[in-house]
């Protein structure tokens, strides 16, 4: 018989930072999981719309793209979903009698997107284009879907409602009010208009890298592709980053409202006072934040609407309860990023509406923007991730059970806590080089199925027919 | 006689992991296949099956873990200790097989550092999640050296993958010279199967005494697993070959749903039975009605799904 005896939570903090570095690589590949079939199917649509062979054309070849990452992102969800129960036996006791049911729908979410991935990716000379462009909605829906189940149950360990805990047993259970409990709808919003802006910008950024080749800044039929390509991404990503910003703030609302002690950590916010000022940068020193720029009642007006108004200090809080105090730079990493990225989304669609400035939204200092916006996004929904799940500690559901608590009381936690990220890197290479590959023989899986290879976007076909000024990369 | 909500549970539970089984088994008897040489193997039709299937598959077994956690939480304490390194392991071998994946179907690349990758990965994966049986069933690991339970379940798990598959690729591919060796190897797996059948039904009688009381209803369904059993072999000889691939998951259906049914009372045992494990009814009553909606979704698709897959061999056929 095993012994089941609990043994000293000597390994809790390779735990933390393995399920961090499976969330962190996880959530690279959800996110465009999720922002590609709508990027997509927009295109689709556009193609069929116009009927512009550029569109469909372009439409295809990131569906293919589209398909590579959605394996990525598979597996390493499939790792987070038995980690979970692995790494926490005591949180998933508890969750899966309260808060099963966002997780069984996230399932049933994700295989609707397998399955009409599937069906999407390999029916292009199947089905009339309506119907094709039909089958990009489940896709769109069912990883929107996804992300929104998922992120109710993030929002439960948030937020906990739904249930009553006595002496350790779960009882007056009520699925449906903890799956939709207070924190939802700034947290699933927010998150998922936040992968919206980072898939247009990452596929923005690609094509602008490409756009400062001299070869493409010579070949006039591609660099006219290419700019129509990036001022669509631009101005979608304009309008995401703007409902972002508005979602991020009426998100921080909610937390200074109802999750004091994350808000006053992640604001290093040490004193309960009246005319609390906002702290952009500066460096912790223990519980002190040395050399920020203060602006004075700024975050009392920001988060309560008046800088009268008196938001609570970590001074309010039993300090057992505190969160890391660092988690105050990735919040500040973010909200910088944000506004850069603002930024430049409306310089780009300034530049772009003003017909006698429009040549300097393609000029290499305006496209080097772009190229650093894609990877700076990705950064922010992290830094995002890291203020929510670390902002909530030492709890993992919030004023419910500690993260100590929930922990396993297996071994070997830390061996696979080195093993995991290692393979991380060899997954994220191998995607690399499958992309690679990919741009530059596309349509490979297609040709399994229906024999030929597709000419339209197919730099193979192009390159028997060189007059014709067709994209033919990436 | 009622059948109790938990007892309901458990039968989806099983029979998402019964899916999961077929479909995972004639993939990872494709990764074995793949490392055949091109002369012989159908591998071009080979892949037309693994390419779109894959993910689809890898649900049913999120789906299994997804029930457990969600209608039986208070196991998965217990579960989670007793299964950290197996599943743990099992993960490292499905990341090499995806890699195998990526670098074969995505990447367009057949080289052998792939398709050992792919096998590697599949055969690791099912090998020690075969563990996760010895466990429920004993409440032990496998250790060495091996039980009679452990012995039968990995010959279990090795023939049944190529029981399944070969029998499945005999019905799916068309090439005349591959289907030789998979007929010849269907047979081999085949006896094998059945001698690791029988003392896979044995094992657990050693080490876990509650199952005796399940002694009659244990024999009487060998008997009829042996019957079903015979019939594969005839099939394959008359050249009935979707008879043959049926014939094979229902004697694998038989013998699986049976030793599942056997288990009752137990999820864990000694720990812990199906009905102390269960979650509340709240959440079991939101999770049916959400899945039964959910199949108004899901059972189109897949039907959307096969439908193309149909038309797909056809072209799959034609190049050949």
């Amino acid at each position: 018989m095993t012994d089941l005896t609990p043994i000293v939570h000597s390994s809790l903090g390779a735990g933390r930072t393995l399920m961090g570095d499976s969330l962190g690589f996880h959530i690279m590949f959800a996110l465009l999981g999720v922002g590609l079939p709508l990027l997509i199917s927009l295109a689709e649509l556009i193609g069929i719309l116009k009927q512009d062979d550029e569109w469909y054309a372009t439409a295809r070849r990131w569906s293919f793209a589209m398909g590579t990452l959605f394996v990525i992102g598979g597996i390493s969800g499939m790792i987070i979903s038995f980690q979970l129960s692995l790494l926490w036996p005591a949180f998933m006791a508890i969750a899966g009698q309260v808060i099963g049911l966002p997780f069984f729908l996230e399932g049933f979410a994700f295989f609707i997107e397998a399955i009409f991935l599937g069906i999407y990716l390999f029916s292009w000379d199947r089905f009339g284009t309506w119907t094709h462009w039909l089958c990009s909605l489940p896709l769109v829906i069912g990883s929107a879907s996804s992300a929104f189940f998922i992120t109710t149950a993030n929002a439960f360990m948030n937020s906990p409602q739904g249930f009553t805990l006595s002496n350790g047993v779960v009882s007056d259970i009520h699925p449906w009010k903890a799956m939709f409990n207070p924190a939802v709808p700034y947290e699933t919003s927010h998150s998922i208009l936040a992968y919206y802006l980072t898939s247009a910008l990452a596929v923005a950024s690609i094509y602008a890298l490409l756009m400062l080749r001299s070869e493409v800044r010579t070949n006039a039929a591609k660099f006219a592709y290419y700019k129509k390509i990036v001022s669509f991404l631009m101005m979608l990503a304009l309008g995401f980053v703007a409902i972002t910003g508005i979602l991020g703030d009426l998100s921080g609302k909610y937390i200074a409202e109802n999750e004091p002690i994350k808000f006053a950590a992640a604001e290093s916010l040490f004193h309960t006072q009246a005319y609390a000022p906002l702290a952009i940068g500066g460096v912790l020193h223990g519980a002190s934040l040395v050399g920020a720029i203060e602006i004075p009642g700024m975050l009392s007006l920001l988060s309560f609407g008046s800088a009268s108004t008196v938001v609570r200090g970590l001074d309010a809080f039993d300090p057992s309860q505190w969160p890391p105090l660092f988690i105050h730079y990735p919040l500040d990493l973010m909200i910088a990023i944000g506004v850069a990225i603002g930024g430049i989304c409306i310089l780009f669609a300034f530049l772009f509406y003003i017909t006698r400035l429009r040549a300097w939204a393609f000029s290499r200092p305006m496209l080097s923007l772009i190229v650093i916006a894609g990877p700076l996004s990705f950064i922010a929904v992290e830094c995002g991730w890291m203020v929510t799940e670390i902002g909530r500690q030492p709890y993992v559901i919030r004023g419910i059970m500690t993260t100590e608590q929930a922990f396993t009381t297996s071994p070997n936690v830390t061996t696979f806590g080195y093993i995991f990220p290692s393979l991380y890197m060899v997954l994220f290479a191998v995607a690399y080089w499958v992309l690679r590959r990919h741009y530059k023989k596309p349509f490979v899986m297609q040709k399994y199925f229906s024999g030929v290879l597709p000419e339209a976007g197919n730099p193979t076909a192009l390159d028997k027919r060189p007059d014709e000024q067709l994209p033919t990369s990436l | 006689m009622m059948i109790s909500a938990p007892e309901i549970a458990y039968g989806i539970a099983c029979v998402f992991l019964f899916l999961y089984l077929v479909l995972s088994s004639i993939e990872f008897g494709a990764a074995f296949y793949m490392l055949l040489p091109e002369s012989i193997l159908e591998r071009s039709t080979i892949r037309t099956y693994v390419n779109p299937i894959w993910e689809t598959t890898n649900i049913f077994l999120v789906f299994f873990a997804m029930m457990i956690f969600s209608c039986f939480p208070r196991a998965v304490p217990t579960l989670s200790l007793l299964l950290f390194p197996i599943v743990e392991v099992a993960l490292v071998f499905f990341v090499l097989r995806i890699l195998g994946i990526l670098g074969l179907f995505y990447g367009d690349s057949g080289k052998l550092a792939w398709r050992l990758l792919f096998f590697v990965g599949s055969w690791g994966a099912a090998l020690v999640l075969s563990g996760f049986y010895h466990v429920v069933v004993t409440g032990t690991r496998m250790s060495l050296p091996p039980d009679i339970l452990t012995t039968s379940l990995i010959l279990l798990v090795i023939s049944t993958m190529l029981l399944l598959s070969s029998t499945f690729f005999l019905m799916f591919t068309s090439r005349h010279r591959f289907h030789p060796y998979l007929a010849r190897l269907g047979y081999v797996s085949l006896l094998t199967w059945y001698g690791a059948a029988a003392l896979y039904l044995i094992g657990p009688f050693r080490d876990a005494p509650y199952m005796l009381d399940h002694l009659t209803a244990a024999t009487n369904g060998f008997i009829a697993v042996t019957l079903v059993t015979c019939a594969i072999p005839v099939c394959i000889h008359k050249r009935y070959f979707a008879t043959g691939f049926a014939s094979s998951v229902v004697a694998f259906a038989m013998l699986f749903f049976g030793s599942a049914y056997m288990h009752l009372p137990y999820l864990v045992y000694p720990a812990m039975t199906i009905v102390d494990a269960f979650t509340s009814a709240a959440i079991f009553h939101a999770i049916l009605i959400s899945g039964a909606v959910g199949a108004l979704f899901l059972i189109p698709a897949l039907y959307l799904l096969y439908a193309l897959f149909g038309v797909t061999q056809t072209a799959a056929e034609l190049i050949e």
